[in-house]
């Protein structure tokens, strides 16, 4: 009945390699760096073993793997082992063809965004039968889709007590949704496109133009500006470094969307002036995990975000995991707690990443991009009536 | 890019091209809505069945009592009987040719 089974199907028998002996090159390099420069979780010395069931060097030796309660406890060889499979399967060669991306959604056709699968199914993606598939393609598709979950009139963030979003969280998606459905609009002023700033870019502003042109199809109404900041959102393919410009590279994809690259960081751009004025029915800022409370970042998120909440806009951020989330929340909290209103409660992001990786530098810390995700805003201060 | 495809292609594209049964990704994306929709499935054709049922109960209840069968004399029945029988003959001598 069921056709036979072709050697390009990933499966998890067939994707299987230890690093050490990977035939990617690149793993092999990774695991010596693992080697090199990751320590024991027991014993703290170098790693030299590994793991059998995930075949990703973990531990020092056998006895210290054994000894390690809580990996085998936290069943964390599994995700580790996802982690090496998915890696070999985007190596594998096999054919791609979930790749191919649906284009204009009918309007008599909705779109469900409950979760990856009806989103998936509801646009017309390929049939992704397989994790393999989904880890490909979500780990694209979760920036753009991370954005529109939040932003779109059927978003699966409800209000409290049926969801994470804050009454003021919903005063700043009326407004933007406001701008988003023309339709619904009493007046037909439209002065220019929304603009979304990515701040700290690195990966999303490599994404190419048409897995950003699907953020456009979930609003065909709408005309967008995407805004990377920062010192790392330009990248040279052919010198094979960030390029620095004084001056925005503007890219221009189709009629309704736009890439503008800002090289400088946004407190610069913020104190120049460039995107005055701030208005929060068409903009709305995204921090793709910044690590705000990282030793190396920190002081310039202390002077950038003085600026975001300033501007009184919708500010979404995202984090590798729990804990980066959190460190995250609880930065800006004992910071900027009397200028700030949470808008979306810390939450997993439904459209995150569901490919697993793995820091280099400590092979126990597994994170997908994306996972978690909050807002907030700058507090908005009413006028009291004074009698 | 793949050109424009409506609902009719999704069908196509979520279903196995071997056996034409749904693909893992369609019944994953079905998955949420699964035991609502059987259940809808049994309320709605409880409601149909139930009328069929009554209907049907209702009906077999009734024994024509109350409709008059027309009065017929002896004469006419036995001339119609005789018809019945002739034409019937007929038929059977068209039927061994």
């Amino acid at each position: 009945m069921d056709p036979p089974a072709s050697p390009d199907d990933p499966t998890p028998e067939n994707r299987f390699h230890p690093w050490d002996s990977s035939p990617s090159a690149d793993l092999r390099t990774r695991a010596a760096t693992i080697r090199a420069k990751a320590k024991c979780p027991v014993s703290s010395k170098d790693i030299e073993y590994t793991c059998p069931i995930s075949g990703i060097p973990t531990h020092h030796s056998r006895e210290d793997w054994e000894k390690d309660t809580g990996y085998h406890q936290t069943k964390k060889y599994e995700v580790l082992k996802k982690v090496n499979i998915y890696e070999h399967d985007l190596r594998s060669g096999r054919p791609f063809p979930e790749f191919d991306f649906p284009t204009v959604q009918h309007p008599d056709n909705l779109v469900n965004m409950t979760n990856w699968d009806t989103f998936l199914y509801t646009r017309n993606f390929y049939s992704m039968d397989t994790e393999f598939q989904l880890a490909a393609v979500t780990k694209m598709l979760s920036y753009p889709m991370t954005i529109a979950s939040i932003l779109h009139q059927f978003s699966p963030y409800f209000m409290k007590p049926k969801g994470p979003i804050t009454l003021e969280g919903l005063k700043s998606l009326a407004a933007l949704r406001y701008t988003l459905y023309p339709e619904y609009r009493t007046s037909t002023l439209k002065d220019r496109p929304m603009r979304i700033f990515i701040l700290g870019a690195r990966a999303e502003s490599q994404l190419p133009g048409h897995i950003w042109k699907q953020l456009g199809y979930l609003f065909p109404h709408s005309e967008f500006e995407l805004h990377f900041i920062g010192p790392e959102c330009l990248y040279d393919r052919e010198k094979r470094q960030y390029s620095y410009n004084a001056r925005p590279v503007v890219q221009r994809i189709d009629e309704k969307l736009a890439f503008v690259y800002h090289t400088e960081y946004f407190h610069t751009l913020h104190e120049a002036q460039d995107f005055f004025p701030y208005d929060p029915y068409l903009d709305v800022f995204f921090l793709f995990h910044p690590g705000l409370s990282s030793q190396e970042a920190m002081p310039l998120w202390h002077k950038s975000i003085p600026g975001l909440l300033d501007s009184k806009c919708a500010l979404f951020i995202t984090g590798y995991h729990q804990e980066d989330i959190d460190r995250d929340y609880n930065w800006l909290m004992e910071n900027y707690i009397e200028d700030l209103d949470v808008l979306c409660e810390r939450i997993p992001n439904l459209f995150g990443s569901t490919k697993w990786e793995l820091n280099d530098l400590n092979p126990h810390e597994v994170f997908q991009f994306n996972q978690q995700l909050f807002g907030v805003r700058g507090k908005r201060y009413h006028a009291i009536n004074q009698g | 890019m793949r050109a424009t495809s409506f609902r009719s292609a999704v069908t196509d594209q979520y279903h196995s091209k071997y056996n034409y049964t749904m693909t893992p990704a369609m019944l994953r994306a079905r998955k949420p809505y699964f035991w609502r929709n059987t259940v809808s499935l049994f309320v709605l054709g409880g409601i149909s069945l139930s009328v069929y049922v009554y209907t049907y109960s209702f009906l077999m209840k009734d024994d024509f009592e109350d409709i008059p069968i027309p009065p017929i004399s002896d004469e006419d029945l036995a001339k119609l009987k005789k018809e019945y029988e002739a034409n019937k003959l007929k038929d059977a001598a068209l039927k061994d040719k």
